[in-house]
């Protein structure tokens, strides 16, 4: 059913690919992330799909960097990305070589990203919060020089401060709230919306009613989404049975390359879901 | 890919549509029970406040 | 989240009981049913719904004298119309003896005062052997049978602890598995544990925590699929709960796919048909609105509701 929403665009079809590349590249299926080595620089159905998967396209960096900055500040995530960090040290320090190279060419299709794609007059708040946390994820996980790109006509500093954030949030209904978290779920790799992902840890329950709804509804984008979440927090209900329920989501949606991205993710930097 | 002619014209659709994937709708999700719903009442049988069994046809006139 | 208020809880039971009592001829069994046997118990299945109701609002109080009225005349009709003064009952034990369904249809009634010597000597005979003990059932309604037992005044057959633990709401598993046959085992686990309302501190607080935090999302799934039998079951079960949430949008939603001769349909919208078939269609989503309504006007009126 999650199909039918995103119908069969082309769009799409590259989103799947781009989503199933930066995966197999977060588990270790590639030296650097996916971007500039299988993508056309200036195919504008790429740069319009890494602006729909926002800061999870460089998710492969922020494993590397060991969860990215602002960790300390970041709740949930101090263990967790650890734990990542402990896993790929071997795989950091992006300094020279090849690997440098990936870096400055993924930086560089991602300042084209942003750059074709702004979030216009009209675009709505989940645009706007993407299309930020994609800035600050090539600030905050790209080696310096590389990322940072400025955000042109800072379009992506509007409404994106924790004031903001504070009304949603808050007076959400469960369902909404859930739905919504599951639509910002790039910006729960570490580091990138301390304020957004505080708020969120303060309504566990209401994300795990929205996960049980999404399963139910299967919906397994947005279950895959609401879980990435829940698996930053450690007080997730034991009864939500979040480990097997990432795996069944992963199944059931038969191979959606989306789906398995947020999986994989959950996987990579939190260590839930497959055991 | 895109030729520089169509380049502008294609960028705003796909605008539009990179939009309607991040802001996307719940989609419906109709179509779900509507199996589980009809297998196996027969088991629950006569189970108070269980789900409602079809009743046998009543045969003699009142 | 908002509470419901009370008038509109009260207003679909009320609804609720004025079409059971315009429509009681439809419980009748026939002589057919009487002299064949055949379907005799899914036809004793709305009698004894329509028992526990009746037990369920005499006991919570929250009627008004009109409701009071119908709900009196309606069990009289019920014990003496209906099951021949509990003849129908005892008949149906001497041709099963191990059946629980005489004692499950006759607990209620026995606690509303209507006595039928006969049937209480079966079931003791029954439960003589090892084989009452023995008999394989839904672990839920193993539950139920305990509770039944309990409300004649017997010694239960067998631990209600460890037939709690055999049900699938016993063990809290992933709450997103749940699908339609499950949620009606919840719902009933819930009925039997607190006897059908009547005792909420009987739920263990871990399942009762449990249902709290997952109950939210099953209810807002099965309004959406405006399967209203099963949301009424749901909204009791959240009456039952220490803190009940008694959620004003799905009692809204709920309240409103009543029709107007108080009929609540099992999904969707009314069906069509003659009374009879209409009867058999929607006389348990009915009877459900009726006890769903009694136990939240109930807890509503108490000062428990979550804030």
């Amino acid at each position: 059913m999650a199909e039918q929403a995103q119908e069969n665009s082309s769009l799409s079809a590259v989103v799947a690919d781009v989503a199933a590349g930066v995966a197999l590249a977060l588990d270790g299926g590639r030296d650097s992330s996916a971007l500039s080595g299988v993508l056309a620089q200036d195919d504008p159905l790429a740069l319009a799909a890494i602006r729909v998967l926002g800061a999870d396209v460089l998710a492969p960096y922020a494993l590397r960097a060991g969860g990215g900055p602002g960790t300390t500040t970041d709740t949930g995530t101090d263990m967790d990305s650890g734990m990542a960090h402990r896993r790929t040290a071997r795989a950091s320090g992006v300094g020279a070589g090849p690997a440098a190279r990936g870096a400055r060419a993924d930086g560089e299709v991602v300042r084209k990203a942003l750059a074709a794609y702004p979030p216009g007059a009209d675009a709505s708040e989940v645009s706007l919060w993407s299309y930020r946390g994609l800035v600050e994820a090539s600030r905050a996980y790209l080696p310096a020089g590389q990322g940072g790109p400025e955000s042109p006509a800072g379009a992506g500093d509007r409404a994106a401060g924790p004031a903001a954030v504070a009304g949603w949030l808050q007076a959400d209904p469960w369902p909404q709230l859930a739905h919504r978290a599951s639509q910002l779920a790039a910006l729960s790799l570490p580091g990138l919306a301390p304020a957004l992902a505080t708020g969120l840890a303060a309504r566990t329950e209401d994300l795990s009613r929205g996960f049980v709804r999404a399963v139910r509804r299967r919906d397994w984008l947005q279950a895959a989404g609401i879980g990435r979440w829940l698996a930053r927090v450690p007080d997730v209900p034991d009864t939500l049975g979040l480990d097997t329920g990432l795996v069944y989501v992963l199944r059931m949606s038969g191979g959606d390359a989306r789906v398995a991205l947020h999986t994989a993710i959950a996987r990579r930097f939190h260590g839930r879901g497959a055991r | 890919m895109a030729s520089d002619l169509s380049a502008p014209v294609e960028t705003a659709a796909l605008a539009a549509e990179v939009e309607g994937l991040l802001d996307s709708a719940e989609p419906e999700g109709i179509y779900r029970d509507t199996r589980e719903c009809g297998a196996g009442l027969l088991l629950l049988g006569a189970l108070l406040i269980s789900p409602p069994t079809p009743r046998p046809p009543k045969t003699d006139a009142r | 989240m908002t509470a419901a208020p009370p008038a509109l809880l009260h207003r679909v039971g009320d609804r609720a009981l004025a079409w059971l009592h315009s429509n009681r001829e439809y419980f009748r069994l026939t002589d057919d049913d009487r002299a064949t046997g055949r379907g005799l118990v899914e036809r004793l299945k709305p009698v004894g719904e329509l028992a526990i109701n009746m037990r369920v609002l005499a006991r919570e109080g929250v009627a008004g004298s009109r409701q009071r009225d119908l709900s009196r005349q309606l069990l009289d009709f019920a014990w003496r119309d209906l099951l021949d003064g509990g003849n129908v009952l005892a008949d149906l034990q001497a041709e099963e003896p191990l059946s629980p369904v005489p004692l499950e249809i006759y607990a209620s009634l026995h606690e509303l005062g209507y006595r039928h010597p006969g049937l209480e000597a079966a079931i003791d005979l029954a439960r003589t052997t090892a084989s009452w003990r023995a008999v394989e059932m839904l672990p839920n309604r193993r539950l139920g049978l305990l509770n039944a037992e309990r409300k004649i005044g017997l010694v239960p057959s067998g631990d209600a602890e460890q037939a709690l633990a055999a049900t699938w709401l016993g063990r809290t598993p992933e709450p997103w598995t749940v699908q339609f046959h499950l949620a009606y085992d919840i719902t009933h686990t819930v009925f039997h544990l607190t006897d059908w309302g009547a005792a909420p501190d009987r739920l263990p607080p871990r399942i009762a925590g449990y249902l709290a935090l997952y109950l939210p999302a099953w209810t807002a799934d099965w309004a959406e699929l405006e399967h209203w039998d099963l949301l009424g079951e749901l909204l009791v079960v959240d009456a039952c709960l220490p803190a009940p949430t008694l959620d004003a949008r799905m009692w809204e939603r709920y309240a409103a796919a009543q029709a107007a001769d108080g009929a609540m349909p099992v999904q969707g919208a009314m069906p069509a048909g003659d009374p009879e078939t209409v009867f058999d269609l929607v006389h348990h989503p009915t009877l459900v609105a009726a006890f769903a309504s009694a136990m939240a006007t109930s807890r509503a009126l108490s000062s428990d509701v979550a804030a």
